[in-house]
This record gives C-alpha cells, structure tokens and sequence, in this order.
C-alpha cells in the first residue's frame, strides 16, 4: 500500500519512462528489429525500472523513518531543525527552510512569553510584600482595639493575597524552599495559634496528640498547607458542637498526619475532585470559595516530597491525611 | 526593658508602639533615617525591631553597621518574607525574623526569647500574699494547709503568679493558655476559674484573686 503511495509521488517519472519506452519500442520498430528482440528489451527496462522505483522506495521509507525516530524522541520538537539531517533535495530543502523558520519564530515567541511571565511573576511577588504592608498596619490596628469583626475581614484579605503569591510561587518552589531541621507539633501549634481567635470563637473542641517527631521540611510551605486545611475545617462546621483533632500516625517507614473536623463532611461523588484546580464542590453555595486552597496544598505538598489525601462521611466528618515519607523524617521518640 | 522600633510605615509604627507599651516594655522611635546608624548609637535600647525596606539604607545593611559597634539583639521585621530574606537576615547578624502581617502573641513570644525573658523553670516555688505555689508539685500551700490543682488549674493560677499586679482578663488568659498549648475554651476556663476559687477557699484562701467586673481579675 505504502509502495503505491509511493509510486503515485514520483508518477511523472513513471509517465515520462513509459512514453519514453514507447518512442524506444516505435523507432525499434522502424528500424525493422525483431519482436522478441523489442519484447525482451522492454521487459528488461521496465523490470530494471521497478526494481530501481522499489529500491528508492526502501530508501525514502528508511530516511522518514529515521525522521520520525528523531521527531519522537526529542522531548523539545520546536528544537527539531536543529537536529535533522540537511536534505539535499531541492524541495526537501525548501521545506526545511519553512521548518527552520517555524522553529524559530515558535522559540523567539516562547521566550519573550517567558520573560512575560517572569515579569508578571516578580510583580506579583512585589505586589503582594507591598500590600503586606498596610495589611499589617491594619491588622495591629485592630489588633490593640481589640475590633475582632474587622481584624476578620484584615485576616481574610491577608489570606487571599497569601494565596495568591503562593500560587504564583508554586510553579518553581524549588527557588524558594529551604529544608529545615523541625519539629512537627511546633508547626502544627503555630498554626493553631494562627487561627486561635477562630478556634475559640466557634468554641472549637481541640485533641491534639502528636508525636514527638523531627521531619526535614520547608517550614512556611507547610505552615501554609496546614493553614488551607485548619481554614477549611472552621468553614465548613455545621454541628453545635465543633471538633477538631489532629493526631499523628507514627509507622517503621513513615509518619502521617490527621486531621480530622466533624464538619460537614463531602459528599462521595466529590471527594476525588477536591483537590482539583478551581473546584468548589456542587453543593457548597453559601461558601465564599476560591477552589484554590486545597489545590495548592497538595501541589505544594507534592513539591515537598510529602501526599496529601483525605477521607470524608458527608454530614459526618472530613479527614485529611498529610503523609511524609521515610526521607522527610528523621527520628520518632 | 526598652525597645527600639526602626519602621518607616508610621501607623505601623505607632501601633507597635501602642502594643509593646501596653506589654510593659519602653519604646523609641527614630525616624531619622538619613542616618539611623549615628542616631541609634545614642539611643540605648535593649532590643531593636528593624524593618527591612527602608529608606536611604536598607535594614540588611544598617544591621550589619550597628553590628561593629553593639550587640543589641535585632529582630527583623518585613513584609517579604521568602527564604532568601530569611537567609539575608540571618547573614546580616539578626537573631529572628516575622513576617508581615505579624500575629502580636508570635511578636511578643519572639521578643521574649529574644530579651531571655523565660518564664524562670529552675524556680521551685512563688510566693505571693503568703500563698505558696509549688511549681513542681502542682500545689498550692497557705498557712501549713494545701491543696493539689489539676494540669489546667495550675497553669492559670501560675499566670497570675507570674503577672503580679495586673489585671488578666479573659482573652488574655486564654491567648496565654493557647501558646502554651492549653486549648481550652472559654466555658472551661471559666469551670476552671469557679473550681479553682472553690479549692483555695478550702484551704482558707479569699484574699488571692480578684475579680474585677467586665475587666477581668487580678492577683
């Protein structure tokens, strides 16, 4: 099949062999040359001819082969012309002239978008240590007038721009984090604290019981994953009586942290979505959700080397389950 | 213990100010930053507070200035707050560093630290008002009687020990709980505060607590 295709490229080739054969045939003809001998010429040239078309079919079929090989197997294509062979077919190389141009045109295109996005990145990073600023102003205020309402609504713009910066940081971590000896129940106890006026204003029942565990993490990255999970459990109670526990799981490999409200809870069909980038749950209208927190908790958490899951009952309870793995932790008392 | 606050942001400032006075720490502020290196060298402080954007020179460097000539522990304080900062301030001779927008009890916990102003472990007891507290027994004595206090009476009763004098109310005695990982919540303190009053009346304590109405209460 493929040979026909071929055949069907180069058919002006066959066409002007077979008139030529004809005008051989017709002046052997003239010149009064036996039929057997014009019949044997003409199998010979014709059967010299095929075997030549197949022998060049194998060949381009080998060449396009190696082409594609190479097509595949570089992971960047816009940077295939700088690899392929140069063809010295007069239309090969026009075409490769049209690809040279298209790689570099599509190169020149990416880098000015990622000097964009760098740009954008910085100013996003600016943006959000400036505006820190008069957040913070804000929030002592509030804080020495003891006005919780509108220390709340400061909190909440301060955890929005956090989410924000966080995000754009989360598509290169790696620049920023800094791997620290630490003490799990200390970051668990900082958040806490974090969110102490909350805790106790929704008279939140705490039972905290954590391992003495020492893990090797970035302390501000999971301080922020731990934050994403706390502000969900305080959103999303529903009962007259609020729990909140965060246990540790100590195992020979592993240690994983629970936490576990006996909020709402999710409903089956949503909890393999959660996680996922803008969802909101279908059925959580009178929550102001972005669907960026618990997405971003557990990018960064995989950034960290760390899983995050969970489990949940609807109308029942939502656990959320932070497991560091052997390299993440060093000793377990 | 006076603190010095090098910030150009003045409501920050001032509302710093207004927090530390009202922990019971003395404040300065220069606010000449042409050249706060000269002007802090006649200010004796026992704690700066250092913000690091500043103008003219920036809190990395005035640091490292103060540096060759004092040994004031210096916090900074920004609004940046990724690791390189972190790193910077630690280079630069800082001995902590809190992000904007700083949570007060994480502010004044560092400050402590910083000061070494520990609550004093290695003491066995406290004595006020006759009333002895054995602070590893959990018990309180008066005129040869006592009376053993549970993990969470205890602790209380220790605050107002350690705060001799001032008036502790509510929220305050539970931020102070919460930071020492005693979360209670406000009816259990308040089941605390009435078992508690309960036990020192009989060992014949009335005269140790105070309650001041709508404020609190006082040792």
């Amino acid at each position: 099949m493929k040979f026909l295709e071929y055949l069907e490229s180069r058919i002006y080739d066959i066409i002007y062999y077979i008139l030529f054969l004809f005008l051989i045939i017709f002046i052997l003809a003239a010149a009064g040359t036996k039929g057997f001998y014009i019949f044997l010429f003409s199998a010979i040239s014709a059967g010299a001819f095929l075997l030549f078309l197949f022998f060049s079919f194998r060949k381009a079929e080998k060449e396009s082969e190696k082409i594609r090989t190479l097509a595949d197997s570089i992971e960047e294509a816009y940077y295939i012309s700088e690899v392929l062979p140069k063809p010295r077919r007069l239309q090969d190389q026009a075409m490769y002239y049209a690809l040279q141009k298209a790689c570099l045109a599509m190169n020149n295109r990416l880098s000015a978008q990622e000097q964009d996005h760098q740009e954008y990145q910085e100013y996003i990073e600016t943006f959000a240590h400036e505006i820190k600023i008069p957040i913070s102003a804000l929030s002592l205020t509030f804080d020495n007038e003891n006005n919780f309402a509108l220390k709340k609504e400061t909190d909440r713009i301060s955890q929005l721009v956090e989410q924000m910066l966080y995000y754009a940081r989360s598509e290169n971590p790696e620049k920023d984090s800094f791997i620290r000896e630490t003490f799990l129940d200390e970051i668990v106890h900082n958040v806490i604290l974090k969110y102490r006026r909350y805790l106790m204003e929704h008279n939140v029942k705490l039972d905290i019981d954590i391992n003495n565990v020492i893990i090797y993490t970035d302390i501000k990255w999971l301080t922020f994953i731990l934050s994403q999970i706390i502000q969900n459990s305080i959103k999303y109670f529903d009962k007259s009586e609020k729990i909140l526990s965060v246990q540790t799981l100590v195992r020979p490999s592993s240690v994983t942290l629970i936490m576990e409200d006996n909020g709402c809870g999710i409903p089956a069909a949503d909890l393999p979505r959660i996680f996922e980038k803008g969802f909101t749950g279908s059925d959580r209208s009178r929550a102001n959700a972005t669907g960026m927190g618990l997405y971003l908790a557990r990018k960064l958490a995989l950034r960290l080397g760390l899983d995050l899951t969970a489990e949940s009952a609807e109308g029942e309870y939502t656990r959320i389950l932070l497991h560091f793995p052997k390299g993440t932790v060093h000793r377990f008392e | 213990m006076r603190i010095a606050i090098i910030e150009d942001d003045d409501r920050t400032r001032q509302e710093l100010a207004k927090l530390l006075i009202r922990y019971g720490y003395d404040t300065v502020q220069p606010d000449h930053f042409e050249d706060m290196a000269a002007e802090l060298t006649g200010i004796p402080a026992d704690l700066i507070l250092m913000d690091i954007n500043l103008p003219y020179e920036n809190g990395y460097e005035l640091c490292r200035r103060i540096r060759d000539t004092s040994r004031v522990p210096v916090i900074f304080v920004t609004s940046r707050d990724t690791s390189e900062d972190e790193l910077k301030s630690i280079r630069a001779g800082g001995i902590d560093f809190i992000a904007k927008p700083y949570d007060p009890l994480i502010l004044l916990e560092k400050i402590r630290r910083a000061l070494h102003l520990t609550d004093p472990e290695n003491y066995r007891e406290l004595t006020r008002k006759d009333c002895t507290l054995d602070l590893h027994m959990s018990v309180i004595k008066y005129k040869g009687r006592e009376t053993e206090l549970t993990r969470n009476e205890f602790r209380i009763l220790y605050y107002f020990f350690m705060n001799n004098g001032r008036i502790l109310s509510k929220e305050e005695l539970l931020e102070k709980l919460w930071n020492d990982r005693y979360y209670l919540d406000e009816n259990i303190l308040l089941v605390n505060m009435t078992r508690l009053k309960h036990k020192l009346r009989d060992i014949g304590i009335t005269h140790l607590l105070r309650n001041i109405r709508g404020e609190g209460w006082i040792l």
